[in-house]
């Protein structure tokens, strides 16, 4: 609880300066009626409009809790409102704000979960905060400095670190390990436990979207660290889990991949393939199962398995991109380029799940926008 | 003779005669064995020399002379991609970036064609193929922490030109990938059976990079080993420029423009060479070797 107060205390301390003279013309708790009201849309669309964020992040500190408490009958709702709206504007404005948000939604973390027992809102609004943290990939804010998974020791034992260190540590903030806070509150949540674990890879995995190439003689030689691998322990237990099984497939597959062991990737993809249920984890299935087979230079398999994710996702840009790189590197280039064509010669739609999976449950972000919207009390 | 075998011999004929004009019109830029297309330009230090004539040309192909129709190409129109890279990395110029595509798309001739594309978390189009001249909707945003260069050039390399038309793509980028599908041996592989110029602007943010955005994450496991972008760009017969996004990269996209206007296109039958595989191909004016010759360096024969 102490710790709590302490982040309170310190995003005041960040955010007053910057707007000490400002945030007069934010009208903070219409925006938050407007929301309580419904309104959802209106009310995030005029809040990411507002162009310097300084002093709404100032309004939003000092006005939120003044507005939550002046209806004591429907606090918990008024404030799950609070928590909802400010979610939403980070998403909004995602791309270019993210260190800006970041702070407030912890400083949020803080007043939900010291308000009272968790709350079905408080978990799908924590699902919610994951998602959007994992298009950053801020593995550090969702778990603190020297993550560590549940079957690794702690990094460092008591005592091993010198007094001086030890005050400097004091004095440094500390990130708020903000993934942690959920799993307190809700311990046995599997998509917490998963989101857990896919974090800890963050930075771990390279470049998860990236073709592998074969390695060469040198590449042979050196020894690879390949630390992503640590994460197969955590990963192994979740794919008994129904509610996460096809993803937990996926993901270690994924970390199979990115350590060059495409083989084991495949079998890991192949398992996610009969028991997906939603369509980008079904497509996911098959379009990384393709990938692992590009790696294990069975082309002909590859392209076929890049047609059935398309089948699932018809024109999905990613297995569009990778198919038809494999159709032009065979000269079958009609059919590459009509492919090609369709897919880009039109407005941009919505990023595919291809793209989307080094990014966490970002993917799902829709679905938890609108899972947390239903759970507003 | 048969009224039947007569029909059908003046089908034939037909039928040949409509192939054989097919297989010319089809041939006019296409890099393939039957009928190779060579794009070349031709410098006397930094002026385009246009006034030469086929013999002036030696062409080898995988070291064989080849016999050389070579033909000015001026006035045919063409398809432009202008590839844009939005990522992080250049984002803090995205104002001078939109200006720039309104100012590039205004220099072409009414009978070419043009499209913008750029990269967020996908590869985007947000400019599809329209007319010279049509008013521009432009919707640019810039997305930091990835950078699909690789399979942004990929997905412009492959678009294939409508007969008698050229296609140049320019990208303003820094060249630096981060996160493509695509690995750049597969981009430079494309750039092989492309039938595009791909002229590449190399341009930075210079720093102006807002750390409160979205971090990058990448690890690119090929960045700084081969430049894949100026080699696609070299293959291709386009080069590697320095310039800055603003009037800078406007005045080097228009001098890319006019080169590529007045180039050449160098047209033979492959003679003498095995028609598939990677065929090595060199461009020279033998009687003037102080002049600069900037030519596809081959094509990818069909089997």
């Amino acid at each position: 609880m102490g710790r709590a107060v302490l982040v309170a205390f310190a995003v005041v301390l960040l955010v007053a300066p910057t707007a000490r003279t400002q945030g007069n013309g934010i009208d903070l708790k219409g925006l938050l009626d407007t929301y309580y009201q419904g309104r959802y849309d209106e009310a995030v669309a005029k809040a990411a409009a507002i162009p310097d964020l300084g002093p709404f992040r100032l309004r939003f500190v000092q006005d939120s809790p003044v507005w939550v408490n002046a209806d004591p009958a429907h606090l918990e709702g008024r404030s799950a409102a609070a928590a909802g709206f400010l979610l939403e504007v980070t998403a909004a404005r995602l791309e270019s704000d993210w260190g800006r948000f970041s702070d407030l939604i912890e400083w949020t973390c803080v007043q939900l979960r010291t308000s009272g027992p968790p709350t079905e809102f408080e978990r799908s609004w924590h699902a919610a905060s994951h998602a959007l943290a994992g298009r950053a990939r801020n593995r550090t804010w969702m778990l603190g400095e020297s993550a560590r998974l549940p079957h690794q020791k702690p990094l460092e034992q008591p005592g091993s670190v010198p007094r001086w260190a030890q005050t400097m540590q004091r004095n440094q903030p500390q990130p708020p390990a903000h993934l942690t806070h959920a799993l307190e509150r809700f311990p046995d949540d599997p998509h917490f436990q998963l989101s857990r674990v896919v974090a800890w890879t963050w930075g771990r995995d390279g470049e998860p979207t990236r073709n592998v190439r074969a390695r060469d003689e040198d590449d042979r030689r050196l020894p690879r660290r390949m630390p992503q691998l640590e994460a197969i322990v955590t990963l192994e237990p979740l794919t008994a889990v129904p509610e996460v099984a096809a993803e937990a497939w996926i993901r270690l597959g994924m970390v199979r991949f990115t350590a060059g062991d495409f083989g084991a990737a495949l079998r890991a993809f192949e398992a996610a393939q009969p028991i997906a249920t939603d369509t980008s984890m079904k497509y996911l299935a098959y379009f990384n199962a393709a990938r692992a087979l590009e790696g294990l230079q069975r082309v002909d398999d590859a392209m076929r398995a890049y047609q059935q994710a398309l089948e699932i996702v018809p024109d999905a840009e990613s297995a569009t991109v990778a198919l038809t790189s494999l159709q032009f590197m065979r000269d079958d280039r009609d059919v590459a380029v009509s492919a090609i064509n369709r897919v880009f010669n039109r407005k941009p739609g919505p990023p595919d799940p291809g793209r989307l999976i080094g990014y966490g449950s970002f993917l799902r972000w829709p679905a938890l926008k609108a899972a947390m919207r239903k759970a507003l009390p | 003779m048969k009224k039947g075998s007569g029909l059908f011999f003046v089908f034939a004929i037909v039928a040949l005669l409509a192939a054989i004009s097919n297989a010319r019109e089809q041939a006019v830029f296409r890099a393939r064995t039957e009928s190779v297309a060579i794009s070349a330009t031709v410098k006397r230090n930094n002026a385009v020399v246009a006034n030469l004539k086929t013999a002036d040309f030696l062409v080898t192909d995988n070291g064989v002379p080849q016999s050389v129709e070579a033909v000015t190409i001026e006035s045919v129109p063409l398809d432009v991609t202008l590839f844009m890279d939005t990522s992080g990395s250049t984002a803090g110029a995205l104002d001078r970036m939109k200006a720039n595509v309104i100012t590039i798309a205004k220099m072409l001739r009414p009978d070419d064609q043009f499209r913008l594309m750029t990269i967020g978390l996908a590869v985007d189009t947000p400019v599809p193929w329209q007319r010279a001249g049509s008013p521009i909707s432009l919707d640019m945003k810039a997305v930091p922490g990835i950078s699909l260069v690789y399979d942004a050039l990929f997905v412009a390399l492959t678009h294939t030109p409508a007969t008698g038309r050229r296609h140049l793509i320019v990208a303003m980028t820094d060249g630096e990938d981060c996160g493509s599908l695509l690995d750049g041996a597969r981009v430079l592989d494309a750039s092989g059976r492309s039938e595009a110029v791909l002229h590449w602007i190399y341009v930075s943010n210079q720093g102006d990079f807002d750390q409160l955005s979205i971090p990058a994450w990448c690890t690119p496991t090929d960045a700084g080993e081969v430049d894949f972008v100026a080699q696609s760009a070299a293959r291709t017969g386009g080069d590697s420029h320095r310039s800055r996004f603003g009037d800078p990269a406007v005045r080097t996209f228009a001098q890319i423009l006019d080169e590529f206007r007045q180039s050449y296109i160098l047209r033979y039958s492959a003679q003498g060479v095995k028609s598939s595989g990677w065929h090595t191909v060199v461009v020279q004016v033998p009687a003037q070797l102080t002049l600069t010759v900037k030519a596809r360096s081959g094509y990818f024969g069909t089997p």
